[in-house]
């Protein structure tokens, strides 16, 4: 590939605490990551959850817009696949080719998944992997102490948890047909929060196949790194 | 003159599902997703006879008012919609109505607005109101999303006080509501309004929400002394805010049963209690506190406070809440003292608690009606450095006034 290559990436239901291994390897290869700060997300203080999801969709796009690298390929995860869907679908100009790890969204209720916040904040990372809890999710925002790091977990949790407050159903099945480009699915067959038969329901809304990553759960890209990448950089590739 | 020479005493009733199955032990949360086919509507039916019985003789016994709350998905309470259970009071009483009170924020605040105005209307101005945000149990079970939560109950406030101060037909452009016409039929017959309250857990927040509009506050499921800090701040935001800090401001919650002897009192009185304690509050903290529901200053307070729902110890309750149980001389002691400590003038009393048996509420009920209110009623005045002792107004003066 030649020239500069960049693609956006919106992080998941726990924050970006740390670059995901699976962007690093992709940035390794001459990819610019460009991660946005979502409001909340960072747990810094002064954040006020805006009132509905037409305004998150407005300060996401804000921040979007301030980063300057619109248009290009975005990448979402989880709360942050929502988010995505929606910018493919309501400004497809915006969005040269969209991956969605296993996003928010649609709520199926024959498969309900977990609700994480209805879990001890103590239990709630272990569930959103299907392998060790990554080190930085292990002690979220840790690094601010332990008066402050509490705090700043409990904004960055209220962001996502404003996001998907009640069931994660923002009524993306009635917008994914205008999904305009090419669209990666990818889905971790042991998602705690989106069981894998979720994506039944994007396939069929949105015309676009679910790639299975086996062994991998809701946070996909930190349980299956490479493969992630490797799947990523070869839909990236074909943009 | 002290505070409990005008102090009134106003009947609280939780209408408490009681009929628990076996197994509930099992279940860390009795509260959200306690499964409702442990619900049996004819159990249900006798229980509501009774309870509503029971607040017909409070009325009767000559206590100031009855007390009814809300709360969702629970065993804790029967009383997912207290306006209807008030309406059918009503009818049968000649007392003051409180509904402490439905969260303005769950539902449409015009609705709401409607339905105090018809009870005070149908009541001839006997409603009081106070309006909670409600506990973070009640965003598990509606569809309000509890990081906005406080927003909307701010302005679902402004609504319904427009609705009951201002004459439509009039528009309202707000972030979570927009009316073409607000213009609700009836409106109250109380004015400006029917005396209203904030009920909450001490948040500063709240407090200055209540001191702002010259509402009243009450204080739930926080130690009494750390409700005497509460009640002190929010004197001081009153008084702030340009409104007398007068004792029929502030309501305190009491717990109290009356028997022959201190040691009878508490044999009949404890099982329920700790019933109560144990299971009507068991849940979790994940659900008391959904994300977004306390703010970051909230947050920072609740992670170092102790677990008010954990205890059922009766000496470790005793200690840090109004709790008696004794003759009518220790009763009315503790009260009027408790009363003249928060320099407060309106009382809460719950004299039936838990899985309480009739037997036992009718026995409490009549004997602190009877015992020991008389006693309070007398009690020397005491001057209270300082405090206004202007306030309550009898339900007379306050037709007198409407008039």
């Amino acid at each position: 590939m030649a020239g500069h290559q960049q693609f956006v990436y919106l992080c998941g239901i726990a924050g970006l605490p740390a670059p995901s291994p699976a962007l690093e390897v992709l940035a390794g290869t001459g990819w610019e990551v460009v991660v946005p700060d979502l409001p909340g997300f960072d747990g810094r203080a002064g954040f006020q959850p805006p009132d509905d999801y037409l305004g998150w969709l407005t300060v996401v796009w804000d921040a979007l817009d301030a980063t300057g690298a619109l248009p290009c390929p975005v990448v979402g995860a989880s709360v942050g696949g929502m988010l995505a869907a929606d910018l493919a679908a309501l400004r497809p100009e915006a969005v040269s080719a969209l991956a969605l790890l296993a996003p928010f969204g649609i709520f199926d209720e024959t498969h309900p998944g977990l609700d994480l916040y209805a879990l001890p904040a103590t239990e709630r990372m272990a569930h959103l992997f299907a392998k060790d809890v990554p080190e930085p999710f292990v002690d979220r925002f840790g690094h601010l102490g332990p008066d402050e790091g509490p705090v700043a977990r409990y904004i960055c949790d209220v962001a996502a948890a404003s996001l998907v407050w009640p069931l994660g159903d923002r009524g993306n099945a009635r917008r994914v047909h205008r999904l305009p480009g090419p669209t990666l699915l990818l889905w971790g067959d042991q998602d705690e929060l989106l069981p894998i038969a979720v994506s039944a329901r994007w396939t069929e809304a949105a015309g676009v196949p679910v790639e299975i990553v086996a062994g991998a759960g809701h946070l996909l890209e930190w349980d299956a790194p490479e493969e992630v990448a490797t799947r990523l950089a070869e839909f990236l590739a074909g943009d | 003159m002290s505070v409990v020479d005008e102090a009134e005493f106003h009947y609280f009733h939780f209408f408490p599902y009681t009929h628990l199955p076996a197994d509930h032990a099992e279940y860390d949360s009795l509260w959200v997703d306690f499964p409702n086919s442990n619900f049996d509507p004819p159990t249900g039916h006798a229980l509501f006879t009774r309870y509503l019985s029971e607040m017909v003789l409070a009325d009767r016994l000559g206590y100031d008012g009855l007390v009814l709350n809300e709360h969702h998905n629970t065993q804790y309470s029967m009383n997912p919609a207290p306006n209807l259970t008030a309406a059918a009071l009503i009818p049968q009483t000649k007392g003051w109505i409180s509904v402490f009170g439905t969260p303005p924020n769950l539902g449409y605040p015009n609705r709401l607005a409607e339905e105090y105005a018809m009870l005070d209307v149908m009541s001839g101005g006997r409603l009081r109101v106070a309006f909670p945000l409600g506990t973070g149990m009640e965003y598990w079970a509606n569809t309000v999303n509890p990081a906005t939560a406080r927003a909307r109950f701010r302005e679902s406030l402004d609504v319904i006080l427009r609705c009951w101060t201002e004459d439509g037909p009039q528009g309202y452009v707000g972030d979570f509501y927009t009316y073409r016409y607000l213009n609700p039929w009836p409106k109250p017959i109380q004015k400006p309004h029917p005396e209203c309250y904030i009920v909450g857990t001490g948040s500063a927040e709240t407090i200055e929400l209540a001191a702002t509009l010259g509402f009243g506050y009450s204080v739930v499921f926080i130690p009494t002394k750390a409700q005497l800090q509460v009640f002190d701040h929010f004197r001081e935001r009153l008084a702030h805010h340009g409104h007398e800090p007068t004792p029929d401001k502030v309501t305190i919650g009491i717990f109290a049963y009356v028997a022959e002897t201190d040691a009878k009192a508490e044999e009949e009185f404890i099982p329920h209690v700790t019933y109560f304690f144990e299971n009507n509050l068991r849940t979790t903290p994940r659900y008391l506190n959904p994300p977004g529901y306390v703010t970051v200053p909230e947050f920072r307070k609740r992670i170092q406070a102790p677990d008010v729902h954990g205890t059922s110890n009766w000496d470790d309750l005793v200690a840090i809440n109004r709790i008696v149980a004794g003759t009518p001389e220790k009763v009315a002691d503790a009260v009027g003292n408790w009363l003249e400590e928060a320099g407060s003038s309106r009382v809460n009393l719950n004299l039936t608690i838990g899985d309480m048996p009739n037997w036992k509420v009718v026995k409490n009920t009549t004997l602190f009606a009877e015992e020991v209110l008389p006693k309070l009623r007398s009690r020397a005045t005491q001057a209270l450095g300082g405090r206004s002792s202007a306030g309550a107004s009898s339900l007379a003066s306050a037709m007198e006034t409407k008039a």
